[in-house]
């Protein structure tokens, strides 16, 4: 060991027993052997580094830095010492010095197997691909006999973009083994196979397809062999061969619809065309009786008369069956006018032929059939769907197909389903809790029961539902569990429930779980660096690492993302909110109140805040006692208790916008192409008065949206306004200019245009449009906060037929954030939505 | 103003423009900085009296190696080389000097390292009387910018853009430190 500071003999052995003892996680007997060789050498390096590692995996992370930092000093050439400088910033997710003190290691140490592993660990997850290169070249010239440490260097060049010394580097190891290959070597062939994706990557399709075909006899597996070939083939323009080989396939799998797209394209058939691949269809319906894809897939190009035959001879063949999930099947196809129109007519048909039969008193007997059943069920799925919506008649089905099977649990979740549809979200959580009664095993309607009662903002009953299937002793109970199992679309719910209730503290701590749920997932990859090569799954691997690439883009980051900023940016514009929920319009009203009548909203908020704790906490405390009944922790395992459980801190940040920018930088990164992104976007930045990055979303959501889409409206004229009255001392951080500011703004709207006048004119040409309507109320209080507000044009959008509840509830919405009296149009619109509980209680 | 400048007792300086330790400053450079530089800049640490008498690199406890290091050269008034490398450096009156690199190891960090290596080159700049010791700074370094602006460096206003094409956002920032006493 190359260190100045040798150790007495005996020393040196309690330092070893240190080393076993970090191993072993006997932590505190470690941290007593360190004291004991310090003793005698106080200024021993490589104890005090160890004594610093093991102060950190104490949970003293801080102390530990110190005491790693003193170690370095004591003995800076010692490459124990800056592994573990190296190992306690990799705890903290610092990689970059993590990386720059394992190269120091390096220096001292270059062989150390431990050190270039764990250094290229780090450089891939880093996406340091030149870095990496280096690194596992290093480990090869150390380890060349293992044939891991070859692909890791292929994988290092691949991911660099250098596809040719990717594929040396693999030849040279077949030519290093000479074909002494196993039959049954499934490492060996994954790599033979990956070696032929490299080769593809790089364009040369037909040498792909000459290395494919020379492995074809021996290679394990046979499906990837098969979709390969087929994919050259059709790539190559080799159209025949390409046939053939998507024939082979589908007589291997006729339910994969990719098979069939392909095969399509292999026939030359065109996109407008697609008539002329009926038969292919029809040979394979008649080949693969129980096949579904080859007779659903045709329902999407065939028109007029021919569609008409095959829906029927589908529907009534899955109807009779008794598939609850027909209506899903054939739901998209209700864009279409005619289609719906048709599948209608046909359904309703079997259900009158049905009726018809019932009267003439043909029954067989033994109970009704699967046929009447699963047409009723069908027949109120279809009232149910929004373009052919028909409450009562939903319910109506519902109703006659309970009464044919009480116990059909589909039935029970349709009838909640559609009084959520209608509003009434008590009744509906209520009749899925009904239903889940019927099932206490079915985990599915469990969680159904859950995301009801969570859309009803019962998060307590839903917590407990969820609980009934949770891990309860887990540490912080059934949610703790909820968390750990990265239950996302609990927590998404769970916040957007906060949400509605103004309890912006909780929803941003449910927020902020999701946060740090994608950010374990981020992490979760570092495992894989190792094991997909000690495995040998190199394809999976590489797929693995793009999709992390672009892991923010999922559409629950940008659900989360999309809430976590409107959260922040309500704080923003109204900080009273840190303090509590205000309930519906108290929050408008606010800044207009007295005094005295601020403190009583704030005290009762206040008041409702602690009690929801104090009840969050018996409930804890009861847990708890639970939990110290089979308490059986692990020695040594630190448990961090959650200092902030109801998010009540990241309320009271003095910088809402900074953290919705936090939010707002991967949003925009990952998912630009979203418009709902663009304009989180401008909301933050316009609040920020980053002028530039405010327009450059604006212009970006005017390349995604329709010019007259309202929400463009709203931010071109705000953004003009904003400009205009920019006062003259603003500042401006260069290389952003006034004048350059000016300029692109003028680009989308004249300065001279009058804006009030510009905005009457959108509500007048746009005032059967709901979200129009809004957007030109919105901006008719930016412009001119004081004047009285006439809302009657929300009101008239409540007689247009079209207008559905959630616009409906939108348009209530604005009123409450207006702080406008809400009544009048509270009456109207539970007479249009009558079962709907938001319009309920009109004074 | 600056921060207490008495060096820890275990931090020695030394001229860098000995081979070896030329080469630890550039393992050094290349460890710690995102940019890789030239041979040359090393090279003429070597030949160039200016460069030399600018470059220093830190010891910590007489260790062989280097925890530190910083490596300037000397400028005309209107920031060009001067066209002939200048011989004899008693001869230089004026002038900029232009910070090139300065880093330090992370552990060594915060202890007066890189604040010993500056205080020797603003010796330096003292003794020739040049104008001001200048530097780019990456605009999202706001650590440096607030090391800089602690020892009487002012940063100028406004982004150099596309300074550094291997760093996003690439903006650079000035510091500049104003040299009053002339020896």
């Amino acid at each position: 060991m190359p260190t100045s500071q040798p150790l007495a003999s005996k020393d040196a052995s309690l330092f070893r027993q240190v080393l076993k003892c970090y191993e072993q996680k006997q932590y505190k007997k470690g941290l007593k052997t360190c004291e004991q060789i310090l003793r005698k050498n106080p200024k021993h390096g490589e104890t005090l580094a160890m004594k610093g590692l093991i102060t950190n995996s104490l949970g003293k992370t801080e102390e530990a830095f110190a005491i790693a930092k003193d170690a370095l000093r004591q003995d800076m050439k010692s490459h124990v010492c800056w592994h573990v400088y190296g190992l306690l910033y990799r705890s903290e997710k610092n990689f970059e010095e993590s990386i720059k003190a394992y190269k120091m290691a390096l220096r001292f140490e270059p062989d150390s197997q431990q050190i270039l592993r764990d250094l290229a660990l780090l450089q891939i997850q880093m996406r340091n691909y030149d870095g990496y290169v280096e690194t596992r070249k290093s480990i090869l010239q150390t380890r060349p006999q293992l044939r891991q440490n070859w692909t890791a260097v292929a994988i290092a060049y691949h991911l660099a973009g250098q596809l040719d010394e990717a594929e040396k580097v693999l030849i040279k190891y077949e030519e290093t083994i000479q074909g002494n290959v196993p039959k049954w070597d499934i490492e060996h062939w994954e790599t033979a196979l990956y070696k032929n994706r490299i080769i593809a990557d790089s364009g040369d399709i037909g040498r792909a397809l000459e290395h494919l075909e020379s492995m074809a006899k021996n290679c394990l597996d046979k499906v990837a062999l098969l979709e390969l070939r087929a994919e050259y083939l059709l790539k190559l323009g080799r159209k025949e061969e390409a046939q053939q080989a998507y024939r082979i396939l589908l007589d291997r799998n006729p339910e994969r619809r990719d098979y069939y797209a392909e095969l399509e394209k292999a026939m030359g058939i065109a996109p407008k065309n697609r008539h002329e691949a009926k038969a292919i269809y029809d040979e394979y319906a008649n080949k693969f009786e129980r096949s579904d894809a080859p007779r659903r897939i045709p329902l999407d190009f065939l028109e007029g008369d021919e569609f008409r035959e095959a829906a029927n001879a589908y529907l009534s063949a899955k109807l009779k069956k008794g598939v609850p999930s027909t209506f899903a099947n054939i739901k998209a196809l209700y864009a279409d006018d005619a289609k719906r129109q048709t599948i209608f007519e046909l359904v309703n048909s079997y259900n009158e032929a049905q009726e018809q039969g019932k009267e003439n008193g043909e029954t067989n007997g033994s109970g009704p059939s699967q046929f009447r059943l699963w047409t009723l069920y069908f027949l109120a799925q279809h009232y149910d769907h929004y373009r052919t919506r028909n409450m009562d008649k939903a319910l109506e089905c519902l109703n006659k197909a309970l009464k044919l099977a009480p116990n059909t649990v589909e039935f029970h979740m349709t009838t909640a389903r559609v009084y959520k549809h209608a509003g009434d979200l008590q009744k509906a959580a209520q009749k899925m809790d009904e239903a889940r009664i019927l099932d206490k095993s079915d985990r599915y309607i469990n969680t159904k029961t859950a995301k009801y009662q969570l859309r009803n903002d019962q998060n307590e009953d839903a917590l407990k539902t969820m609980s009934l299937f949770t891990r309860n002793e887990a540490n912080g109970g059934p949610l703790g569990d909820l968390l750990e199992m990265q239950c996302v679309w609990y927590v998404a719910e769970d916040a957007e429930s906060y949400m509605r209730q103004n309890l912006l503290s909780l929803a941003l701590k449910r927020y902020q779980s999701l946060w740090e749920i994608f950010e374990v997932w981020t992490e979760d990859q570092f495992d894989f660096h190792s094991f997909s090569l000690r495995k040998g799954q190199i394809r999976a691997y590489i797929d693995m690492l793009k999709w992390e690439d672009s892991l923010r883009s999922h559409p629950m980051f940008v659900r989360a993302a999309l809430g976590a900023i409107g959260a922040y940016i309500k704080l923003a514009d109204m900080p009273c909110l840190a303090q509590g929920a205000l309930a519906n319009g108290d929050a408008a009203r606010y800044e207009k109140m007295t005094d005295a009548e601020r403190k009583r909203a704030l005290k009762k908020a206040k008041k409702d805040a602690q009690k929801a704790q104090e009840r969050a906490a018996a409930l804890a405390a009861a847990k708890k006692d639970d939990k110290n009944k089979n308490a059986q922790v692990a020695e040594g395992e630190v448990k961090k208790e959650d200092p902030d459980p109801h998010g009540i801190a990241l309320a009271r940040t003095e910088t809402p916008l900074e953290e919705a920018a936090k939010w707002l930088k991967p949003l925009l990164e990952m998912s630009p192409e979203r418009l709902e992104a663009q304009i989180a976007g401008f909301e933050v930045q316009i609040r920020r008065r980053q002028w530039t990055l405010a327009l450059n979303c604006l212009n970006k959501a005017r390349e995604l949206a329709t010019p007259e889409d309202p929400r463009v409206h709203e931010m071109v004229v705000r953004l003009r306004h904003a400009v205009n009255t920019l006062p003259a001392e603003e500042e401006f951080k260069a290389p952003e200019t006034r004048e350059a500011l000016l300029e692109e703004v003028e680009k989308i709207l004249s300065k001279d245009t009058e804006l009030s006048a510009y905005n009457d004119e959108f509500l007048e040409k746009n005032k059967d449009s709901a979200a129009h309507v809004r957007s030109a109320l919105r901006i008719r209080s930016v412009l001119k906060p004081e004047a009285k507000k006439d809302m009657s044009p929300l009101l008239s959008v409540l007689d247009i037929e079209s207008t559905t509840l959630d616009e409906a509830n939108e348009g209530l919405k604005l009123l409450y954030s207006f702080g406008v009296d809400e009544n009048g149009y509270k009456t109207k619109a539970a007479a249009k939505f009558p079962l709907a509980k938001v319009f309920k209680g009109a004074k | 103003m600056s921060p207490p400048l008495t060096p820890p007792p275990q931090l020695h300086l030394a001229p860098a423009s000995d081979p070896k330790n030329i080469s630890s400053l550039k393992r050094l450079n290349t460890l710690l900085l995102p940019i890789p530089y030239r041979e040359s800049f090393y090279s003429d640490i070597l030949s160039n009296a200016t460069d030399s008498a600018l470059s220093r690199v830190a010891f910590w406890e007489g260790s062989i190696s280097i925890v530190g290091g910083i490596r300037a050269r000397w400028e005309l008034t209107d920031g060009t080389l001067p066209k002939e490398p200048i011989a004899d450096i008693t001869t230089i009156r004026g002038g900029k000097i232009y910070l090139m690199t300065i880093c330090v190891l992370s552990p060594f960090r915060g202890v007066g390292v890189a604040a010993a290596l500056l205080a020797d080159v603003v010796e330096t700049a003292k003794r020739w009387g040049v104008e001001e010791v200048y530097a780019h700074v990456w605009q999202e370094n706001r650590d440096a910018l607030e090391w800089y602006r602690k020892r009487g460096f002012v940063v100028d206003e406004g982004v150099v853009e596309g300074y550094y094409m291997r760093l996003k956002p690439g903006g650079a920032r000035i510091v500049r430190l104003r040299i009053k006493g002339v020896s």
